[in-house]
């Protein structure tokens, strides 16, 4: 049999009869473009439905109390650059304590300390001639508050520089100055054990969580102003930071302040969070650990280092939901007064709406499915019954059934391939329209408008997701092909003397 | 070269009888004349000799394969390799141009240079049939007469052994008839077998060598 003939016929014929045959590729692309997007999209609802559910309603959050518990009586010395937040801590005992309460499976240990950043300006921006400060401030500004426009920057800056007398550069350059002159909140957590709640920490606007027993990585906050406060380098070259970037965290303190003396704490960027549940940068518990003992026995805190370890936080994992309130009693009765938060009620309503909204994409991509391979199903079926009379004089020629099944299932290939092809081209034509929609349509969900805007910015990303486009042209010929197949069989039982007759 | 051998042909469809009865020997050179009026069963019992339909009961012979007994694949085959068929309503594949239409035997398995010759043997044929110029035309484009011609061309393109021609000069001008009626004749010459089935054009049963008037084997 020559394959290439029979292609060449097939192509011919699909490009001459061209009405007919955009036709037949415009209904399958409509119908692509459908399941591309539905399909991704019940897809990453259903795993955002079970993470809420079985992650985030089995977690206790729990703080210490000052008048029950431990407290740091001593104060930091003056001068250390890190601070832990709260005078209150657990100990090793309190866990234990909270570990025998019934249905808890475990407990995850936590510290926020407040690391002061003092880098002093000339380091931060060493080619600082060459960056126009005045511009850095408009595009910090524009990251925090995007509505502001260049020019309401701009004329408040120029009040400020009539009532001070200062020119515009120098209000800028003592604002920046100020910024990085600050610090961030750190919280040091045992990631070994986040396995399966690690979504309550992580709404990963890109990139990852650390890993378990990653020391020397961390994950950031505030993707823009963090570039701006912390590494030299970063700030000079790109104005941001960004994942994969090593920054160097420069702790010194007051004794050094300005001067060369400070300590150099290297870490690998590998994710940006949302300020969702945590406003801090995250490291593993060891990694700060260490940098506590590494600056207070420089700065002479004995008694603290005498203490540790000790822990500002505890996450308590509890069993399944159905328990987690009578856990939490328990705490509260064990630790009156402490901060015991479980968000089991915002939860379950987060996961009643979105399980509706899964129920019902899904009843959707059902349908979708049914009607993408029914649609295409029935235009090859609708193309054989109309090519009845010429499949007949094929085989009244002498074609064997076999190359008339080849013939057709080359013409369904190439509809398939090209349909899907040019899906694939549209879908990311309309991608930005497609997004606009889908945010208009989620968006309107206030009572879980965090959890919403985390799936608006996934599918921003996501949807149309790649794998799609690359496999619409093959789930395009496939459907198109099967179709084909099955319709051919149906065909090729007529006999040869009713197939040749005129409907 | 074959033979074609019909015993005790018989066709009916549910209770109504088309023929029955009808025996035949063909060998080379025999041309066949199908008489009998519209919707007497001519084009049935040319489909039967065609290999496009079986006979409810009786016996057909290529040679010695008893083609109502073979399979698909076989049939196929002899199709093929045996039978030039010509409509009564010639049926084309509108996309396709004449030429195209013509090769539609060939595609699957003639090699690009086989198919380049068919094609040029194609155009002698429409040559010798009239319609010179005519091949890139669609087949929407011609006229009923130059259909028909075309339909015989696709017939012809075969070198068939057996030419089966339905109703080749109806509904034709005298022209166009008198191109058909010549290429049967050149046929017979040709030692091949042709069957048609007519039922007013007396040129045509002249050429005629055997003569079955369907009427008789109701």
């Amino acid at each position: 049999m020559k394959f290439y003939n029979i292609f060449l016929l097939s192509l011919k014929k699909i490009v001459r009869e061209r009405v007919w045959s955009s036709a037949h590729i415009i209904l399958i692309i409509i119908i692509l473009i459908a399941f591309s997007t539905i399909y991704p999209l019940t897809k990453f609802i259903g795993v955002m439905a079970s993470r809420y559910i079985n992650q985030t309603t089995t977690l206790i959050e729990v703080r210490p109390e000052a008048q029950i518990h431990n407290t740091l009586r001593v104060e930091f010395p003056p001068g250390v650059p890190v601070t832990i937040n709260y005078n209150e801590y657990f100990n090793e005992t309190d866990v234990e304590r909270i570990m025998n309460i019934t249905h808890v499976t475990d407990v995850i240990r936590g510290v926020e300390l407040h690391v002061r950043v003092f880098p002093g300006y000339s380091k931060c921006i060493p080619n600082k001639d060459e960056v126009n400060l005045t511009e850095l401030y408009i595009k910090i500004v524009k990251a925090e508050y995007p509505d502001t426009t260049r020019e309401e920057i701009i004329s408040r800056l120029r009040e400020v520089a009539s009532m001070t007398g200062l020119s515009i550069d120098e209000i800028v350059e003592n604002k920046l100055k100020g910024w990085l002159a600050s610090g961030f909140n750190l919280l040091g957590i045992e990631t070994d054990k986040l396995e399966g709640v690690s979504s309550y920490f992580n709404d990963i606007i890109d990139g990852r969580f650390i890993n378990p027993g990653s020391n020397e990585t961390a994950i950031s906050v505030d993707k823009v102003r963090f570039g701006y406060v912390i590494g030299k380098k970063v700030i000079a070259c790109n104005s941001s930071v960004d994942l994969g970037d090593t920054l160097e965290l420069l702790f010194t303190n007051d004794k050094v302040l300005g001067g060369e003396l400070y300590r150099c704490y290297k870490v690998e960027l590998v994710g940006f969070k949302s300020p969702h549940v945590f406003d801090d940068m995250v490291v593993d518990y060891e990694f700060a650990l260490n940098i506590i003992k590494t600056e207070l026995g420089e700065g002479g805190g004995r008694d603290i280092l005498d203490k540790l370890p000790l822990y500002t936080v505890l996450f308590v994992k509890v069993d399944s939901p159905e328990h987690v309130k009578a856990v939490a009693e328990e705490i509260m009765e064990m630790y009156p007064g402490a901060g015991v938060y479980f968000s089991g009620q915002a939860a379950s309503e987060a996961y009643r709406l979105l399980n509706s909204i899964e129920t019902s994409l899904i009843l959707t991509f059902y349908l979708t499915t049914g009607v993408t391979i029914s649609v295409i199903f029935l235009a090859r079926v609708f193309e054989v019954v109309k090519r009845r009379r010429e499949y007949g004089l094929f085989r009244s020629v002498g074609w064997y059934k076999n190359t008339i099944i080849i013939f057709n299932l080359v013409s369904g290939l190439l509809i398939g391939l090209l349909a899907g092809g040019f899906a694939s081209i549209t879908l990311l034509a309309l991608k930005p329209y497609l997004i606009d929609l889908l945010k208009v349509n989620i968006a309107s969900h206030g009572l879980i408008e965090y959890e919403v805007s985390t799936v608006v910015n996934y599918m921003t990303r996501n949807i149309p997701p790649t794998y799609m486009l690359i496999l619409n042209p093959f789930i395009g010929a496939l459907i198109s092909v099967v179709a084909s197949f099955i319709s051919i069989l149906v065909y090729l039982s007529i006999p040869l003397e009713n197939a040749l007759k005129e409907v | 070269m074959v033979d074609i051998t019909g015993k005790d042909l018989c066709k009916s469809y549910d209770k109504y009888l088309v023929f029955k009865g009808v025996s035949i020997e063909l060998s080379d050179g025999d041309i066949l004349a199908v008489i009998g009026p519209s919707g007497s069963g001519k084009t049935t019992l040319l489909k039967i000799f065609g290999l496009i339909m079986k006979p409810t009961s009786g016996e057909l012979y290529f040679d010695d394969i008893e083609v109502t007994r073979i399979d698909e694949t076989r049939l196929s085959d002899l199709r093929r390799s045996y039978i030039g068929y010509s409509f009564q309503e010639p049926i084309f594949i509108p996309s396709l141009n004449v030429i195209e239409n013509i090769l539609i035997p060939y595609y699957p398995y003639a090699s690009r240079s086989e198919l380049s010759r068919v094609k040029e043997n194609a155009l002698k044929i429409l040559d010798r049939l009239g319609l010179s110029g005519l091949d890139r035309r669609r087949p929407s484009d011609l006229s009923t007469g130059q259909r028909k011609r075309v339909d015989l061309a696709r017939a012809l393109i075969k070198d068939p052994k057996v030419l089966i021609v339905d109703e080749p000069t109806a509904n034709l001008d005298e022209e166009s008839a008198d191109i058909i009626r010549d290429v049967i004749r050149e046929y017979r010459e040709m030692n091949r077998i042709v069957i048609f089935a007519a039922h007013r054009d007396e040129k045509l049963f002249k050429i005629a060598s055997k003569k079955l008037d369907i009427t008789k084997y109701k």
